[in-house]
């Protein structure tokens, strides 16, 4: 009997189109994915330097993958089952000769061999992807039937069979097919939170096993091998991932023995009742008699106003429904679990949690919530609309006077209370986490801006879409994976090539740009183009919506032919005028915009950046070494203005030659995205003008003589803003601009770090080009409520015309790199030896204000201490809006450090993490010395002089002021960074006295601030730094020829004893790439021997929790 | 108040004819619509009830034009299918509040003193608080009158609601019809005779998508007064008489024996007995004369 079940179920799904449609999309997605990721769309990418059918590739294509094939698991699975509960048949079946088991094992089975059938199709995807016309052959490795073999055996087989024995189950005990589908939205949402909660590869060898899927199992083998080893070895198998494997195949069995055990064909499904109602006897009375009838005299009103009450009362009892289904219920309980989690969990670098501030509360959660609420939206947006016809009730409703609209307007009402509802949520997530981290800050209407304004808005749109294709296409499930189809892939459609915004569905100018709030300028900008995009879209919604009511079934079911006529029909009165007025608004909001985004100027991003930089530098590398006067002073006047975001500044810089020959050409570089006018005082000729590079080539009608001098004039300003585009760095509060906006001289080299080839690169310093020391001046203007400040001492502020001035000067010489920052600040004051500290910070983000000062006299003590005294009176940190980015800088007396670092959660405990804000203010104010008093010369290692040396005066201020177990912690950290990093890195491995490129700073930062912490500790913390203030007082504030890292490395040797002089060459030398096998083995020994030695105390307990 | 229907013909995609050239004019009143399964009466009532529409012809219930303006309609219809589900885990009350908003009461004061109405009426005000989908069939039956009558509705459409009722409920079912039929216009079909007999003011015969008779209840009887014949036959001779006979019905007796109604306008044998006629002899002449038709065609 088994068999004849099986043979018909196979049957039927080899006759039912919905499987060849599955077969198709997964086959088609697939083979794109590979086709993409092997470059064959495009000739830009940027080769990753990663195989893309290796087999740790295909692994973890393969586990993407399989997340989406859970989506079909209800749609084949629970289908099978379901099929016979709608049609009834379950009842029948009840009769018939077969055993439980045999049906069950059937059904199963038959289903299961189509999913995996379905899953085939990703195989041949990839394969037939990798041998499209395009893709990049040097990407593609051979193919290998045995990798295979084992993604399909031990993973994605068993992943499936477990997910489907779940989805299965639940589908046959609740009779319903949407069950399924959230079931395995849980599963996914408790996986991760899983995931979260114990951190990944890091934990304890229990929780590798815990992972379903065994990812977590397979990549903890991984975890640390380099990029190199990444494309060769094969997809690990060990003892955890057979442990694994076999207690969820143990699982899945119980799960199918289970369902086997307590199924019956009794024809109710299983239901739980909250409390046992007392039977009661009904009989029946008042048989046959007669009654008056008197329907009692109410209005019946079809007016507008009464049939808006209408859509209430109906969307309320429609959101009633949504909200006491228990699928509902139950991922509403999974997502809020998930998000308390992921809020609790928030552990960035260094183990410091960011306190929780509204933007933090919001930030976490949304972009997971919103993937639920959407999918939410798709899968009720299918159930109100076949909601009538499902429970057999659409003759009812249907024969009753309501109009269409009412009703449509209804179920989005519905739907938007269930949003609304969801997103509800996150508040009060938000909130209660604040609570409970004892942070009373409750910002209530950024978190209603946030939720209610700026993300429903883009919910609705959704809405109204997924109701459009419900009502348009009958078959629920089918519209549901068309929809969540088309919200994963839409945002894929720029590499389709479909790259204007006004093409892509919902989507948004800037992605995420909520995630940049700042306390300081809030969403800034941001707002304008998003608002715009989303109206535009509100207007493509409401066609949708017109349309839905074209589609709207009403009646018995009609053919095509008959939906199509009643379509037309209903192409009159105010459907028609609604229809033909959103469509003509929609269409015109959209060439309004698309005329406005065309022609808009607007500054680069920093892909086109870096293209244009790459291909000047094709054209104008020969200029690196052309010898160019330098610049000695500049003068700034710069003109703020936070209201209407931008800035207007001009300037002159004194230019002398200080070569020994005529020059008579000068190359003049200015910035990028910003409007740049200029002139000599002197005549000349222009040679070139490479307004793309921003580059031009000037010949002076008189060359200038050795020790000659002249001036350059520049007016700088931002390009203009526009609805759609925000072209100028300035923000409302917290504006942060740095000199590269100014003109200067010479080509410089994007990548301009080389090596020591000859004398002449040792003759420019890291930090400008043009210059060696110069006099700085600026005068800073801002608005009347702000402060506005430049690297120097101030020298007098004014107010004039309703703007404050302020002037600062130098006084001595400091570096060509200079920035200007104006914000409303509070000012903190303390002073050490008469050395001025400030801190300028934003009212309300008092947090972290004792940390950073602790920092700044930390290091300053540290420094004095050890290498030379300040050179400075004074010491100022200046807070910027993180809407800018997430660093700190140092100039001159300057440190302009972002909002990030003023609000982290310091807990100075011993199992606390890291204090971030002690240890940016001494990285930052070491650069003061290792950087600002030693300036290398611009060629590689030079990072070991600045970063690596600021890395560790901050990791021993730390030692002194915290003890040994921060710094382990610390030195931890930086360990693993370095290994995470290195294993992205496809490049052969520099060592740190060679260190280059800005894109490979887990060079100087971690590995240098281990190789030089392990040298004070075999040498003494002491003798290292005689060597290093040794070298200081060589080399400081010299003029060229600059130093470089070989020369301090040199200094360093002198002070190692000859028993550890290996220790430099350990320390420093190259990196040799490991292929061999063996000793990815030892890799990985060590690595799990540390994990047993390091377990984290605190994770535990929370598990235990 | 008149409900005139004008040449309505409907094929389904399948080749059915399932309404073909239909003209009725049915009054104030209850009129019955006879049928056997699958004569078409349902979707002559769904179209009606405009949740179908037809391939051509017309339909007027006073100056509304049902299938242009159905709102129109829909405003004074009541209408209670066949076969009808409702929402899980709905009490009664609050479906009929649903209903009633539906049908465009919107003030809350009005739904709440309507719904009681029709509960009281359809004595379902003990059950008021009971979810829907558990009820029985007569209950379920009720609930479908009592949606019914929110609208206060002048046409009644009701498809075959006495099927699976027991006869407590069927004839209270029947008595409340009646009492709203005084009335309005109710259209009231049935392949239940005896449903139709003695409430109807007026009924018609339907099959194959056709009308086949329309006439009052008493006149139709009295049309074949003194032509109907009865006899009890053995079961060997059914097929013999079935021949030589126009045999309407026959039906077993408990001995056995067949007895057998014949329809001639004068004694068919000796051993026949004059019958008293029965509208279900109506009924049956006007199916055979339907099938004779259809075949000598």
């Amino acid at each position: 009997m088994f068999k004849t079940i099986f043979s018909y179920e196979i049957k039927y799904w080899l006759k039912n189109p919905s499987l060849y449609l599955y077969v198709a999309s997964v086959l088609f997605l697939s083979t794109g994915m590979m086709a993409g990721i092997s470059g064959a769309f495009d000739e830009e990418t940027i080769s990753s330097g990663r195989f893309s059918n290796s087999p740790m590739s295909l692994f973890s294509l393969f586990s993407t993958f399989s997340k989406l094939l859970l989506f079909l698991l209800p749609a084949v699975v629970g289908h099978s089952v379901y099929r016979d509960f709608r049609s009834k048949a379950h009842s029948l079946l009840y009769s018939y000769p077969f055993t439980k088991s045999e049906y069950l094992a059937g059904k199963f089975l038959s289903s299961f061999f189509i999913v995996c059938l379905i899953a085939l199709m990703i195989a041949f995807g990839f394969i037939i992807g990798t041998q499209l016309p395009g893709v990049n052959n040097s990407l593609i490795v051979p193919f290998d039937a045995l990798v295979y073999l084992q993604i399909y055996f031990i993973y994605l087989i068993p992943d499936l069979l477990l997910c489907g024995a779940v989805v299965f189950a639940v589908v046959v005990f609740s009779r319903n097919i949407y069950a399924g589908f959230i079931s395995v939205i849980i599963l996914l949402i408790l996986r991760e939170a899983a995931l979260k909660l114990t951190g990944g590869a890091d934990s304890g060898i229990a929780f590798l096993l815990m992972d379903p899927f065994c990812e977590t199992a397979t990549y903890f083998y991984t975890k640390n091998i380099t990029a190199a080893e990444t494309n060769l070895m094969n997809i690990p198998f060990g003892a955890l991932i057979i442990f694994n494997r076999l207690l969820w195949l143990t699982v899945s069995l119980v799960i199918l023995f289970i369902v086997n055990k307590k199924f019956s064909f009794s024809q109710s499904p299983v239901s739980f009742k909250l409390r046992n109602l007392s039977p009661e006897r009904i009989t029946k009375n008042n048989f046959g008699s007669i009654i008056k009838i008197l329907i009692p005299k109410v209005n019946y009103r079809f007016d507008f106003i009464e049939q808006l009450s209408v859509v209430w009362k109906l969307s309320s009892v429609n959101f009633k429904y949504i909200i006491s289904s228990g699928s509902f219920v139950s991922i509403l309980i999974a997502g809020s679990l998930f998000v308390f989690i992921i809020l609790l969990q928030m552990n960035p670098q260094y183990e410091t949690r960011i306190l929780p501030v509204t933007w933090v509360m919001l930030a976490f959660p949304v972009f997971f919530f919103s993937m639920l609420i959407n999918l939410m939206t798709f899968l009720y947006a299918g159930v109100l609309i076949h909601r009538d016809k499902t429970s057999r009730m659409n003759e009812l409703v249907d024969m009753t006077p309501v109009p269409n609209w009412v009703l449509l307007l209804s179920k989005f009402l519905a739907l938007f209370k269930m949003q609304a509802l969801m997103l509800t949520i996150i508040l009060i997530a938000g909130i209660s986490v604040q609570i409970y981290s004892g942070y009373y800050n409750f910002e209530i209407s950024h978190y209603l801006f946030d939720l209610f304004v700026i993300h429903l808005s883009g919910f609705v749109i959704w809405t109204v879409a997924a109701l459009f294709i419900q009502t348009l296409i009958p078959n629920q499930y089918l519209s549901l994976i068309i929809l969540t189809a088309a919200y994963f892939l839409i945002p894929q459609l720029p590499q389709l090539g479909i790259e204007k915004l006004i093409f892509r569905f919902n989507q948004n100018p800037e992605p995420d740009f909520y995630l940049k709030y700042s306390d300081l300028s809030g969403h800034g900008h941001s707002l304008i183009p998003y608002f715009t995009y989303k109206v535009y879209w509100i207007l493509s919604g409401l066609c949708l919506f017109f349309a839905t009511l074209l589609a709207w079934q009403r009646g018995l079911s009609n053919s095509i032919k008959d939906r199509i006529v009643i379509a037309l029909s209903r192409l009159k009165g105010i459907t028609g005028i609604g229809l033909l007025g959103s469509l003509i608004l929609f269409l015109s909001a959209g060439f309004w915009i698309n005329g406005m985004d065309s022609a808009d100027e607007r500054i680069f991003s920093d892909m086109e950046l870096e293209k244009i930089i790459s291909e000047s530098d094709e054209k104008y590398s020969k200029y690196r070494r052309t010898v160019q006067p330098r610049i000695t002073s500049v003068n700034v006047n710069m003109n703020i203005f936070p209201g209407s975001l931008s800035f207007t500044s001009n300037g002159v810089s004194s230019i002398v030659n200080k070569s020994n020959q005529e020059i008579d050409t000068l190359l003049v570089n200015y910035g990028f995205n910003v409007i740049t006018k200029y002139r000599l005082n002197k005549d000349y000729k222009v040679i070139k003008r490479d307004t793309i590079s921003h580059f031009d080539i000037l010949l002076l009608n008189e060359a200038l003589n050795p020790g000659d001098s002249m001036k350059l004039f520049f007016e700088v300003e931002n390009i203009p803003n526009t609805l759609l585009h925000k072209n100028s760095p300035v923000e409302k509060n917290g504006t942060f601009i740095t000199s590269e906006i100014f003109p200067g001289l010479g080509y410089y080299s994007p990548d301009s770090y080389s090596d020591v080839t000859d004398s002449s690169v040792l003759n420019n310093h890291y930090r400008s080009i043009d210059s060696d020391f110069i006099d700085f001046e600026a005068t800073v203007s801002t608005a009347a409520d702000q402060i506005a400040i430049a690297p120097g001492y101030p020298e007098k502020d004014w107010i004039e015309n309703g703007r404050i001035y302020f002037k600062y000067n130098s006084d001595g010489k400091v570096t060509n790199d200079y920035v200007f920052i104006s914000g409303e600040y509070e000012i903190k004051k303390d002073n050490r030896n008469n050395i001025e500290l400030e801190i300028y910070y934003h009212k309300g983000h008092e947090y972290n204000l004792e940390h950073l000062m602790k920092g700044l006299k930390a290091g300053l003590e540290y420094n004095e201490n050890n290498f030379s005294s300040y050179q400075h009176r004074q010491a100022r940190i200046i807070e910027y809006s993180r809407t800018q980015g997430n660093f700190a800088m140092s100039f001159a007396n300057t440190i302009p450090c972002s909002e990030s670092n003023f609000i982290m959660d310091i807990d100075d405990t011993e199992d606390g993490g890291l204090n971030l804000p002690f240890l940016g203010a001494s990285h930052e104010l070491a650069h003061q010395w290792w950087g600002n008093q030693v300036i290398p010369a611009n060629v590689n290692g030079v990072r070991m002089i600045t970063e690596s040396m600021a890395e560790y005066v901050s990791l021993k201020t730390l030692e002194h002021k915290y003890g040994k177990a921060k710094v382990n912690k610390f030195l931890k950290k930086a360990r693993d960074i370095y290994l995470s990093k290195r294993a992205l890195d496809t490049d052969l491995e520099k060592p740190l006295m060679y260190n280059e490129g800005l894109s490979k700073s887990y060079i100087p930062y971690q590995k240098g601030s281990i190789v030089l912490y392990a040298m004070s500790e075999y040498i003494g913390e002491e003798n290292l730094n005689k060597a290093l203030k040794k070298y200081f007082e060589k080399v400081k504030f010299q003029e060229a020829p600059y130093t470089t890292s070989a020369e301090m490395v040199d200094f360093i040797r002198e002070a190692t004893p000859d028993s550890l002089k290996y220790l430099i060459k350990d320390t420093q030398k190259k990196m040799k790439r490991r292929f061999t096998e063996r000793s990815i083995r030892q890799n990985r020994y060590i690595m799990l021997f540390q994990l047993l030695l390091t377990k984290n105390r605190r994770q535990q307990s929370l598990i235990l929790l | 108040m008149k409900l005139s229907i004008t040449n309505l013909t409907k094929t389904y995609i399948n080749g059915v004819k399932a309404l073909d050239n239909v003209n009725l004019e049915i009054g104030p009143g209850m009129f019955g619509l006879l049928g056997p399964n699958g004569a078409g009466k349902s979707t002559l009532m769904r179209t009606i009830a405009t949740l179908q529409s037809p391939d051509s012809g017309y339909i007027f219930f006073n100056d509304i034009n049902v299938l242009k303006d159905p709102i129109r309609l829909r405003k004074t219809l009541g209408y209670l299918p066949q076969e009808f589900g409702v929402y899980q885990k709905m009490s009664a009350e609050d479906l009929l509040d649903y209903f009633a908003s539906l049908k465009g009461v919107s003030s809350k004061p009005d739904r709440k003193k309507l719904v009681n109405e029709v509960l009281e009426i359809t004595n379902l005000s003990g059950v008021r608080n009971k979810n829907v989908d558990g009820f029985s069939g007569g209950m379920k039956q009720r609930f479908g009158i009592a949606q019914l009558l929110l609208n206060d509705p002048k046409l009644i459409i009701v498809d075959e609601p006495t099927a699976g009722l027991d006869p407590a409920e069927r004839n209270r079912f029947l008595n409340v019809l009646r009492e709203i039929g005084t009335a309005n216009t109710i259209i009231f079909s049935t392949h239940i005779v005896d449903d139709v007999k003695d409430l109807c003011s007026e009924l018609a015969i339907m099959n194959g998508g056709k009308i086949l008779r329309q006439s009052a209840p008493s006149l139709l009887s009295e049309e074949i007064k003194n032509k109907i014949w009865t006899k009890n036959i053995s079961r060997e001779m059914l097929e013999e008489c079935e021949v030589k006979y126009n045999v309407l019905s026959s039906k077993y007796n408990s001995d056995n024996s067949i007895s057998i109604r014949v329809y001639s306008d004068t004694k068919p044998a000796e051993d026949f007995s004059a019958a008293a006629p029965q509208l279900e002899d109506v009924y049956f002449i006007a199916l055979k004369n339907d099938t004779l038709t259809a075949i000598n065609l």
